[in-house]
């Protein structure tokens, strides 16, 4: 039966990849395989300064000479494409220069054309499970503060107007409609304007 | 070491066909066919004047067993083409053991995609060959309504994904989908014709293959059920198979093939008239015995340019092979491995042959990660798949 995977397969081969790799038999096996599964793959060395907008997933050769360099650092910073480490063998250095870009996934030499699908497929998968949750916790940790302006801004309210706390939230919400701004942020100028006049914050706030 | 022509007095190859199991009965049809184009090359001269010499093997239906005969015909004859296997099951059990060796298998069976090595040359369909031309007929022609069946095993299995994605872009709907044993007996199919009596979809869509796709059609057929009313599709139910349950159980029903022994060209009547001379009147082509037949003039003609059976130096002939194959002329896709071919739907006719319902008028691309099986796309003439056409 036709379930996710059909559908998330489909996805990928519309998908732009971008192999980083020196020109030799293992880059051109590697981007003949991209192409016969139906994705937009092109390839680069040595390593750009970025990786193109719209390019979904990178190979990138790790190579003990280019470990260190300033180049792969930027690659693994820029985040926002999966990575997927190519190498030669394996040993401590090596996995530890995967971990350090980032990789969600590993192609080991010489490349093999069956298993390719399977590897850009899980990657794609974990690199976007993680995306995600990055942009989950981002959007959640800014909801935390602002809930955190939010009870402080209702503490200056409710000690200098002497109100109640649902008193001191809908004069907050009350402003906020009027100036069709959100409460955070009438929290926030409370907050500012109560910085300026230098009152004190109550006590227990 | 360019140049260098293998020095032995003929050129042995590996035959991996059953002629024992429940799939005997279609792999002999194919070991039938690869002999009469080996005979046929040695009365022409053989090879740079030496002759094919086949190497038989009898996996007897068993994968495992592929795996293990490719390698004891390797090490017999290291370097030797193979040509063979029918289920993908036995495909994927010889695939290891020709990467590592860095030998070379002819695969003549359609097939559900997904794979490509260097190591395989695929003459078979691949979906945008078969599945895709039969989900257009059926949505046009059958309903939207479909009931699966299928051998549990790689090839019904992905199949059954394919085609059930095709049709629910035409919303239409997969009612059930079941699976039999390959060597499932008669009564296995009692329950499920029930079913399909009580859900009554507009057609079947049958992957059951082998011995057992005959007594599925055979239960079909006496709980009275209609192909006019409910056809069953397949995509493996060849003149073979039909011989098997009797011309009068399969008539009727619908097949996708790249080849049907009612072919008209002119390679297909030497074709038909030199198998039938060679095996007997009775005997019948089909689409995975002409596959069989022309992959070997393929590889044989490969041999004859480069003068070797070493893979790393036919691989380059090969992938610029092409043939007058009883199909239509076929080419093998220098990118992929796999054939341009022409696919077809035919219908089982009284005689045991199919009569031919629609036809490709081009060869069509082999495109085996066809990740995006759309019923429109299949016609994009930008990826040199032209749109089929009624016969």
């Amino acid at each position: 039966m036709a379930g996710p995977a059909t559908s998330y397969l489909r996805s990928i081969r519309a998908i732009s990849v971008l192999v980083v790799h020196p020109k030799d038999r293992d880059a051109e096996d590697l981007l003949a395989q991209l192409r016969r599964i139906g994705c937009q793959a092109s390839a680069v060395w040595p390593i750009p300064a970025d990786v193109p907008v719209g390019v979904r997933a990178v190979f990138l050769s790790i190579r003990p000479e280019t470990l260190d360099s300033p180049q792969v650092r930027r690659l693994a910073q820029a985040g926002h494409a999966a990575m997927i480490g190519v190498t030669e063998y394996e040993n401590p250095a090596t996995v530890e220069a995967l971990l350090t870009v980032g990789a969600v996934a590993v192609v080991p030499k010489p490349i093999r054309a069956i298993g390719l699908l399977t590897t850009l497929a899980l990657a794609l998968s974990v690199y976007d499970k993680a995306d995600a949750s990055a942009k989950r916790i981002a959007k959640l940790e800014s909801r935390l503060t602002a809930l955190k302006e939010i009870e402080q801004a209702k503490s200056i309210l409710m000690a200098r107007s002497r109100l109640n706390e649902a008193q001191a939230y809908a004069v907050l919400r009350e402003r906020a409609m009027a100036r069709r701004v959100t409460v955070e942020e009438i929290a926030r100028a409370v907050l500012a304007a109560h910085d300026i006049l230098g009152i004190d914050p109550p006590a227990g706030s | 070491m360019p140049g260098e022509v293998d020095e032995r007095d003929d050129w042995p190859v590996g035959l991996l066909f059953s002629q024992t199991g429940p799939t005997a009965f279609i792999e002999q049809t194919q070991l039938n066919a690869t002999l009469l184009a080996i005979e046929q090359i040695n009365a022409a001269g053989g090879v740079r004047g030496r002759p094919l010499r086949p190497v038989i093997e009898d996996p007897g239906g068993d994968a495992a067993a592929y795996g293990v005969a490719a390698d004891r015909i390797l090490d017999r004859y290291p370097g030797s083409v193979l040509f063979g296997c029918y289920m993908s099951s036995t495909r994927k059990a010889v695939l290891p053991v020709v990467e590592r060796r860095g030998a070379l298998l002819a695969y003549p069976a359609p097939y559900e995609g997904f794979e490509y090595s260097p190591n395989i040359l695929y003459t078979g369909a691949a979906p945008n060959q078969s599945i895709v031309q039969l989900a257009r007929y059926l949505i046009r022609h059958v309903g939207r309504r479909f009931y699966f069946v299928g051998t549990r095993y790689v090839f019904p299995i992905e199949a059954n994904r394919i085609l059930a994605t095709l049709v629910a872009e035409r919303k239409g709907q997969v009612v059930a989908e079941r699976y039999v044993r390959l060597d499932s007996k008669r009564r296995a199919f009692d329950d499920i014709v029930r079913d399909i009596r009580e859900k009554r979809p507009d057609g079947i869509f049958s992957t059951v293959i082998g011995e057992t796709a005959v007594s599925f059609y055979a239960a079909y057929r006496e709980a009275g059920l209609d192909p006019r009313d409910m056809p069953i599709a397949s995509l493996t139910t060849t003149e073979a198979e039909v011989a098997l349950m009797g011309a009068a159980v399969a008539e009727g029903h619908i097949t996708a093939a790249t080849y049907f022994q009612s072919v008209s060209t002119p390679a297909n009547t030497a074709f038909v008239a030199a198998y039938k001379a060679r095996f007997g009147a009775d005997a019948m082509t089909n689409a995975m015995a002409e596959s069989a037949y022309f992959q070997t003039l393929l590889v044989a003609q490969a041999i004859e340019t480069v003068g070797s059976q070493d893979p790393g130096r036919l691989r380059p002939a090969l992938l610029q092979a092409g043939i007058a194959a009883p199909q239509g002329h076929v080419q093998v896709d220098a990118d992929n491995n796999h054939c341009w071919l022409w696919p077809r739907i035919g219908r089982a006719e009284a005689s045991g042959e199919f009569a031919l319902l629609e036809e490709a008028s081009v060869p069509v691309k082999p495109d085996p990660y066809m990740l995006t099986h759309g019923l429109d796309d299949w016609g994009d003439a930008a990826r040199g798949t032209p749109a089929f056409q009624r016969v």
